[in-house]
């Protein structure tokens, strides 16, 4: 696999559009996973992660072959998010999520599905309540297990910068996560809008 | 209660901290309520972020790439062609400001430029149909000394020359495309 990443990658950079199709084919999902996290609904991500791609495809000639293509993939995606959330002025919620939200078919599991969809929910706003920067070096070191040094690289930050951005970040989601707890704790009986929808499903 | 040290170290990679520091630590939260509350959810968080899955783009996502990147190239090519006919628009505009510029004496005195053009299509005329003359008995002279095949050949080339430059035109013109599934 790594030799043929190789090989698309060098035939990319002299403009061989099939070979980069092969690797947007290879790395759609982690892409789209960034820009899903750092951006919050499926739409926007799709259009970052399109968009990346192109601008990738069109820079080609400015990757440096000593490093990783996929972390120069993810960040362009990176910078690419970070700008669309700070010309966002306010938290955007789509509203095919909140008019009818994707509810898992009544069968044996149910409630395991609604706890991961709600537990997913808590992920986004959470995410949502960082800083764009922040946001991006919490999905670099959690999802893609990157090392500071590919952090530095990615967000074009310094190490002790990103040692203060992931410390800072841990910090406010720990508190985030603590309140939010805190929260559902002080009212376990009131049903949440998907229960209640899954209660009607149900019960028609 | 000082949580100061505590707290910091908390957030910190515990990879970083030495022994010491890990079992002051760990003794403090046994302590305080407070620092192991905020100890707790950073554990409960990041938990929860590594159990996250990779979440993926829905089907056909490299088809809706591949369009996307044709149409990109398209707008690419349009703007291209639009930038082109600005420039030659513009270089037109200001070529043709330079020359009224330069011939305003002349366009004062419009008759007197009139007929010194006039003049001056006349002796050109004049030297064309001259020239023509001259080229003309040159033809004939040469085709008394070439041969016909020779005159079949050059005018076959000719023509296969005119043919490549215009399927090059075609091609270079063109916006290059690539197979969709």
């Amino acid at each position: 696999m790594q030799n043929s990443e190789t090989e698309w990658v060098r035939k990319a950079i002299k403009g061989d559009a099939q070979a980069f199709t092969q690797l947007v084919e290879l790395y759609q999902r982690p892409v789209y996973n960034l820009c899903y996290r750092m951006l919050g609904n499926a739409q926007d991500a799709e259009d970052a992660a399109q968009e990346t791609f192109l601008r990738a495809y069109q820079n080609m000639r400015r990757y440096d072959n000593n490093r990783p293509f996929s972390t120069w993939l993810l960040s362009i995606a990176a910078h690419y998010c970070i700008d669309q959330t700070r010309k966002r002025r306010y938290p955007l919620v789509s509203v095919e999520e909140l008019v009818e939200p994707e509810l898992p078919e009544p069968s044996p599991g149910v409630e395991t599905v609604v706890s991961r969809k709600e537990e997913q929910q808590r992920v986004r706003a959470i995410l949502e309540t960082l800083d764009p920067v922040d946001r991006a070096a919490v999905i670099f070191y959690y999802w893609y297990d990157f090392s500071y040094d590919e952090i530095c690289q990615s967000l074009s930050l310094t190490l002790s910068a990103v040692k203060s951005r992931l410390h800072r970040a841990r910090r406010a989601m720990a508190e985030e996560w603590s309140r939010s707890q805190a929260q559902t704790s002080a009212a376990p009986n009131t049903p949440t809008r998907q229960e209640q929808l899954l209660a009607e499903r149900m019960a028609s | 209660m000082n949580h100061m040290p505590y707290q910091g170290w908390i957030f910190e990679d515990r990879r970083t901290l030495d022994k010491a520091d890990i079992s002051a630590l760990q003794s403090h939260l046994a302590d305080c309520a407070e620092c192991s509350a905020l100890a707790e959810g950073l554990q409960q968080v990041e938990q929860v972020l590594r159990a996250q899955p990779l979440q993926g783009p829905t089907e056909g996502f490299t088809l809706r790439w591949q369009q996307r990147l044709e149409i990109s190239r398209q707008q690419a090519h349009r703007r291209q062609i639009w930038l082109t006919l600005l420039v030659a628009v513009s270089g037109g505009t200001v070529l043709l400001g330079a020359l009224a510029f330069l011939l305003w004496p002349w366009l004062k005195s419009l008759d007197l430029t009139l007929w010194a053009a006039l003049y001056q299509v006349f002796t050109a005329y004049l030297f064309l149909s001259r020239a023509g003359e001259q080229f003309l008995l040159a033809l004939v002279s040469a085709a008394k000394i070439i041969p016909l095949p020779i005159w079949a050949l050059s005018i076959g080339v000719l023509c296969q020359l005119g043919v490549l430059w215009v399927v090059s035109f075609r091609l270079l013109t063109n916006p290059r495309r690539i197979a969709l599934k």
